[in-house]
């Protein structure tokens, strides 16, 4: 868009050669033009190179017109005149030489050009070369139109095109603006922004304006990247700089844009997406769609000169960067209605609606699924530390029964035939001290005493047998597995003192013959004890260490090692006894028991080591052998 | 001279109930066994008993039993415990059910007759 690539200098002898030859052509071609209907052909004349986006914007939305809205589209021929670049003398000869041969066969209905400065050169030319053909102006800022005096046959479209609207824009979407910043080379009368310098004094009544026009690119950049707060850009196009370096409208807005450290405010819509915030933009695009319907009416056979230059709506429109709103923090509120906005980057649930969903709802499942299976995990485990503590307290019950009930019975049954001793033995010395001495009731009391001492003896052994009787119960047995059903029963009671246990169990053991229950019952006493006997140390160095071996003898060896304070040695002579107890709590016939139901197994059970630190029980078991084994 | 007093002895067990029948004898009471409280029961009516000695624990009543039933029949028969098993509080029982002492097993003639003249002097 930016039109001052190259200035041109025409020189002037060419114009009269021209017009000499305009005047000619007009006397050939005129008479026939208006009296046939005009052929359905449309020449695009573009004064610039097809380089600049605004023409390839424009010729895209005006194609699409013409295809859409005609049953008969009309065959468009376009050129690009290059007034600016090709800045040769004889420029127009050439030119006009050159479209004669090309055009010489192809009729034209109807000229559309974009002319907008060099109006006068392209007159010039449909003038000689295709005199009378309607032309339609596409898209002459209001301004410049209204200084035209245009020939007949000319018609076109207007639109607004003043600072004060990039301003306004720039001042509705940032709160407290003050300041507003002229960016851009120097605006030059004749150029394409030539009417801004008649809006400036405007803008300065309510704003500050600082004018950054007509420096180097590297000086704006500099002074752009140190602007105060308040302040916005207003870009006014930029070509040469001071220095002579050339620019393209385009990338020196993106210079501009980047280099401000406040947004950029432009007036084209080929600026958008380069940086800028936007603007109230010129849309080359809507020029395209205008000039087509333009065309079409002149072609479907309305005179050119009947339809009157107006101004069309559809060219300033409001387009806005979504990016650079989100960069500078501007609310979309503020924008003003019917903007368009562009480069909406998608949010990502925009993006992936249903990926997001599938995922979020797998999540969900997985966390549900996750938090069942701990809560039934967390059940489960609490299920298993009750069970295992009554397992514990049960077997716990039953031993501290057993023992008391055993004990109660054994206290009984020996304290009958004592007391009738101690009864009888005072009977007969009664009789046997009285003035007469009854001789014959004193014998019969001793007799008693000898009948009752039987009775306790016999109570002794029946205890002793009690043991023997369970031989019917023997089967073979692994010790480690016993050693291990008695650490699983009192897990949760090692946990609760906070026991190390430390098992060293040889594999491979053989198999004793036992009662496998009296033989845990023993293992499950000497364990208990040996927590007891930890319990009056610090929890950081209670260790129980169980270990099981096989000695040459042919026995199993289990020992049962503890980290208490050892055992007293007055305690120690008289441990295995019955009814001994070092305990407050307790018969004092555990450890008896122990050694009686080993003893009854041919085994042995002894304290093995008794050192400061803790105690070690040991019993032995004899191998079970070939022949008992054969026998089970 | 006033008449011995007559003492009933109740025990399961022969060999001790028959040795407490004995020393009695021989303290100069008069003695009677009988085998359990029921049998005593049977007995109680027909003669002029001074004291009861019971066992506690005996098969069919026992001699918390014996006591509480002679209490029912508003009898004021003083009564002596003995027992052979080591089960504590059993003091603090036969004391709150009103006997006069409990004996426990093996105990000396001395402290039987303690407690029999306490009983008799009621």
């Amino acid at each position: 868009m930016e039109r001052s690539f190259f200035r041109a200098s025409r020189g002037e002898p060419r114009r009269i050669v021209m017009r000499i030859v305009f005047c000619l052509a007009v006397a050939l071609t005129s008479v026939s033009a208006l009296a046939e209907p005009l052929p359905r052909t449309i020449l695009f004349l573009d004064e610039d190179t097809p380089i600049y986006p605004w023409f390839r914007q424009m010729s895209e939305a005006f194609y699409a017109t013409i295809k859409t809205e005609t049953a008969n589209p009309p065959f468009v021929f376009i050129e690009s005149l290059g007034i600016d670049a090709y800045a040769a003398p004889d420029y127009f000869n050439i030119l006009r030489s050159h479209f004669r041969e090309k055009y010489r066969d192809k009729a034209i209905g109807v000229i559309v050009t974009d002319a907008s400065r060099e109006l006068a050169f392209t007159l010039r030319l449909r003038n000689e070369l295709w005199p009378g053909t309607p032309v339609v102006l596409a898209g002459i800022q209001e301004r410049r139109a209204a200084r035209l005096s245009l020939p007949s046959n000319v018609t076109g479209f207007t639109f607004r095109h003043q600072l004060q609207d990039i301003v306004a824009t720039a001042d509705a979407l940032i709160p407290g603006l003050k300041r507003v910043v002229l960016a851009g080379s120097r605006i030059e009368r004749g150029g394409w922004r030539q009417d801004f310098l008649d809006d400036v004094p405007d803008v300065r009544g309510r704003f500050e304006v600082i004018d950054l026009t007509g420096l180097s690119m590297a000086e704006l950049r500099q002074r752009l990247g140190e602007l105060p707060g308040d302040s916005a850009v207003t870009y006014v196009g930029f070509s040469t700089d001071v220095t002579g370096e050339r620019y393209l409208p385009n990338e020196a807005s993106q210079l501009i844009a980047e280099a401000a450290n406040r947004p950029t405010f432009v007036d084209s819509e080929t600026f958008i997406g380069k940086g800028s915030v936007g603007g109230l933009v010129v849309s080359p695009g809507g020029i395209g769609r205008v000039a087509a319907r333009f065309a079409l009416r002149i072609l479907d056979g309305e005179n050119a000169s009947d339809i009157p230059i107006t101004n069309s709506e559809e060219i300033l429109r409001p387009v806005f960067d979504w990016r650079q709103l989100q960069h500078w923090g501007i609310s979309e509120d503020r924008l003003p209605v019917g903007s368009d906005v562009r480069f909406r980057s998608p949010t990502a649930w925009e993006q992936y609606r249903w990926q997001i969903m599938l995922i979020s709802a797998a999540l969900l499942l997985q966390s549900l699924l996750i938090a069942g299976l701990f809560y039934e995990h967390r059940r489960r485990r609490q299920a298993e530390v009750q069970a295992s503590r009554r397992m514990a307290e049960l077997a716990h019950m039953n031993r501290s029964a057993a023992i008391g009930q055993m004990s109660a019975s054994i206290v009984h049954e020996i304290n009958q035939p004592l007391a009738a001793i101690v009864m009888n033995a005072g009977t007969g010395l009664r009789w046997l001290a009285k003035d007469t001495p009854n001789v014959e009731k004193a014998a019969h009391a001793l007799k008693n005493i000898v009948g009752n001492g039987n009775r306790a003896s016999q109570v002794v052994q029946t205890l002793r047998a009690m043991f023997k009787k369970e031989i019917s119960n023997r089967t073979l047995v692994d010790i480690n597995d016993a050693i291990r059903a008695v650490l699983t029963l009192l897990r949760i009671e090692l946990e609760e003192h906070e026991v190390v246990t430390k098992a060293t169990l040889k594999e491979g053991l053989p198999h004793v013959m036992a009662d496998r229950v009296q033989l845990q019952q023993v293992i499950f006493n000497l364990v208990t004890n040996a927590i007891e006997a930890m319990s009056s140390i610090g929890a950081d160095s209670r260790t129980l260490r169980l270990r099981s071996e096989e000695i040459e003898s042919g026995e199993c060896i289990v020992a049962i090692e503890d980290s208490g304070p050892g055992i007293e040695p007055e305690t120690l002579k008289r441990i295995f006894e019955p009814f001994f107890t070092s305990k407050s709590k307790g018969m004092g016939m555990g450890l008896s028991i122990c050694r009686s139901i080993i003893e009854a197994h041919g085994g042995r059970l002894w304290v093995a080591g008794n050192t400061p630190r803790g105690a070690v029980f040991e019993f032995a078991l004899p191998v079970a052998t070939h022949s008992v084994r054969d026998q089970v | 001279m006033p008449r011995e007093p007559l003492i009933a002895v109740i025990d399961d067990d022969e060999s001790f109930r028959v040795a407490l029948a004995e020393a009695l004898s021989s303290l100069g009471y008069g003695a009677r066994a009988f085998a359990s409280a029921e049998e005593f029961f049977a007995d109680h009516e027909t003669e002029p008993y001074d004291c009861v000695i019971t066992d506690i624990h005996m098969p069919g009543m026992s001699g918390f039993d014996l006591k509480r039933r002679l209490l029912a029949r508003n009898c004021g028969l003083p009564v002596i415990m003995t027992t052979a098993d080591a089960e504590p509080d059993l003091e603090a029982k036969a004391a709150a059910i009103g006997a006069v002492c409990l004996l426990r097993k093996p105990f000396e003639a001395d402290a039987m007759t303690d407690c029999l003249e306490r009983a008799l002097k009621v």
